[in-house]
């Protein structure tokens, strides 16, 4: 399942979109994250895999801005870029979907989705009035390109169920496009039953249109092999290797993922 | 993990469970019960007390409730946020305190109501400081800023808890809260204006959603890019402004107050009637609407219960008691305390 070229060919010699060089990051003696190299090329899925603890979240959140690494350089498109906050990562056109979802269950589907970036209008900033009717329109007008079934956007995201909570998480990461190049997605499907868990990877799959590229974290190998275009295997905070999603297996995967080995040739 | 997940909760209901869960999640049950509570409270009170229907009581009670409406608005947006702020009462006694002593020592009225209103805002800085950089619970934090402030109060006026020389505030432009409008307290006025540009504030502003925002998740918050400490001292400083405010409409009605005239009680009905009002303790939840009922409810109680004969320390019994049915009513909704 995969139509798409393979990103590494990618005819021209322009950098890779996101590249990340020897950053390391611990917490206290956990060595979360040592000295890993990744790169993330245009129209991509990467997937990355390893146990639990192995430090695949701590490194998305340094890309993402909300963890800070102790060392180690991030470049987009070959320039080194400065990623502090999670504002610095907006900007960049990096959005992250967390584990936890990171959705306020208080607030209406709208509201989740244009939070932090609602129209306004009147006076500037934080006393601008809200455009409630554009919000809903506009959210209302996403879900529908989405796919994605949600009775109303007026609903609080606290009475969704898990798949339309991680639907709604993953509209809001992709509802400003104009900006959106990166979407790091950890573990999406990971509390989601059967049937929702398909549903959110078909999505995946639409939403990859042009520009954008994709880094998923997840548990279910086969799904990944399925979604990816390569895999990238973690495992105690160091990147082992990185597989062809074509040709590996999951029995490679699974092997790598518990046995652990020094990083084949070539680098991610 | 898979059988969890329930039916598509958005698609399956239509007609009544539909409309009742709406009501539920707007708030508008809240309203509609404090509604009933208000209609009853007028009921039993016009029998028990056969003044308490006249025009004049009623405006009498507005100008009383007033002070409680303007300090209950800032009380809404800190505890939305997911701050209780106790220091309302306090901060109220040390801005009436230093806008009396500003207009005895000479200065402009109008001096004397900035540096009044400027004491809340030094007021919720600290607590905000305290809350957000420090990392104290804030409940713990404003307990602290009730003490410093009400202490401060005092010493501004000399330790006396009185104004002192009450001509000039009296005469001035700084006691105008003693004055009607077209037969209304101006102090009712205000209120009114302030709790509906709090309501506007709160439903339709960016600075309003952002209450909610980081009252309900403020790790989200931050994982979205919210600058949620700083949003965090804001309420509080808000919070700290209105009750600064509220300080100097009592002062001004009294044309001049000392640290004594604020009832160290106030506080007790503030937080009774913002939760009574809907305004969760956990934070994210509440409405400026469930809020100003919430006030009614008290205002009228207060001057029911006086023109009944019962006495002040009955009342406080009876306002601790509906502070913990509506914490009571909010840990039945939410699954309680954890
Ligand atoms: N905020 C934190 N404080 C302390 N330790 C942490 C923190 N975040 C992650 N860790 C530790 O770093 C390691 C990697 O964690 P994580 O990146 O969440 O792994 P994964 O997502 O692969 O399961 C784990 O040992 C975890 O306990
Ligand atoms: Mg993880």
């Amino acid at each position: 399942m995969n139509e798409h070229a393979s990103p590494n060919g990618n005819g021209s010699s322009r950098a890779p979109l996101l590249q990340l060089r020897g950053i390391c990051r611990s917490f206290g003696h956990v060595r979360a994250v040592h000295e890993v190299d990744v790169d993330l090329q245009r129209n991509e899925i990467l997937g990355i895999v390893g146990d639990n603890g192995a430090g695949k979240s701590t490194l998305m959140k340094i890309i993402a801005g909300t963890v800070s690494p102790d060392s180690g350089r991030i470049l987009m498109n070959g320039e080194p870029v400065e990623i502090t906050t999670a504002q610095d990562s907006r900007r960049l056109g990096i959005e992250m979907i967390y584990q936890d979802l990171a959705l306020f269950d208080n607030l209406d589907v709208a509201a989740n989705v244009f939070i932090g970036r609602e129209p306004t209008r009147g006076l500037p900033s934080l006393l601008g009035f809200l455009e409630r009717r554009r919000m809903h329109r506009e959210a209302a007008a996403l879900l529908e390109r989405l796919n994605i079934m949600i009775g109303s956007t007026r609903l609080p995201v606290g009475v969704l169920s898990g798949g339309q909570r991680q639907m709604v998480a993953i509209a809001r990461a992709v509802a400003f496009e104009e900006n959106n190049h990166i979407l790091l997605m950890d573990e999406p499907s990971a509390a989601l039953g059967a049937t929702e868990s398909a549903t959110v990877t078909e999505l995946i799959r639409d939403i990859r249109g042009d520009g954008l590229s994709i880094m998923i974290i997840s548990h279910r190998i086969p799904e990944v092999l399925d979604l990816a275009d390569r895999v990238m295997v973690m495992k105690r905070g160091e990147h082992v290797a990185t597989l062809d999603a074509r040709s590996t297996s999951v029995e490679e995967c699974v092997n790598l993922i518990v046995a652990g080995a020094p990083a084949a040739t070539g680098q991610a | 993990m898979t059988a969890v997940v329930p039916e598509d909760p958005t698609t399956e209901m239509s007609g009544w469970p539909q409309r009742l869960r709406d009501l539920v999640f707007s708030g508008k049950l809240t309203w509609v019960t404090l509604g009933a509570v208000i209609v009853a409270e007028f009921v039993i009170f016009s029998i028990a007390a056969p003044r308490f229907l006249s025009t004049t009581n009623l405006l009498n009670t507005g100008r009383a409730t007033a002070v409680l409406m303007i300090v209950a608005t800032g009380a809404t947006f800190g505890l939305i946020s997911g701050a209780l702020d106790i220091s309302g009462a306090s901060v109220m006694a040390l801005s009436g305190t230093i806008g009396t002593q500003i207009v005895i020592a000479g200065y402009p009225a109008s001096l004397a109501i900035l540096a009044a209103i400027a004491s809340g805002f030094g007021a919720g800085l600290v607590n905000g400081f305290v809350v957000v950089k420090l990392r104290v619970n804030p409940l713990v934090a404003t307990l602290g800023m009730l003490g410093i402030a009400l202490g401060l109060a005092f010493i501004v006026d000399g330790g006396s808890g009185i104004a002192g020389n009450l001509r000039q505030t009296t005469d001035g432009a700084y006691g105008v809260m003693k004055n009607d409008l077209v037969g209304i307290p101006l102090p009712l006025v205000f209120a009114v204006l302030f709790a509906a540009a709090g309501w506007v504030l709160l439903a339709k502003t960016r600075f309003g959603l952002y209450a909610y925002a980081v009252g309900g998740n403020a790790s989200a918050g931050r994982s979205v890019a919210l600058p949620v400490d700083r949003l965090r001292m804001m309420y509080l400083v808000f919070s700290g402004a209105c009750a600064a405010t509220g300080g100097w409409v009592l002062s001004s009605t009294l044309g001049g107050s000392g640290a004594a005239s604020v009832p160290g009680t106030l506080i007790l009905t503030v937080v009774t009637a913002v939760i009574l009002g809907g305004v969760g303790l956990m934070g994210g939840t509440g409405t400026m609407g469930g809020t100003i009922l919430g006030v009614i409810v008290l205002g009228v109680l207060e001057n029911g219960m006086t023109l009944a004969g019962w006495p002040t320390f009955y009342q406080y019994v009876v306002e601790g008691l509906l502070l913990l049915l509506a914490v009571g009513l909010e840990a039945v909704r939410t699954g309680g305390y954890r």
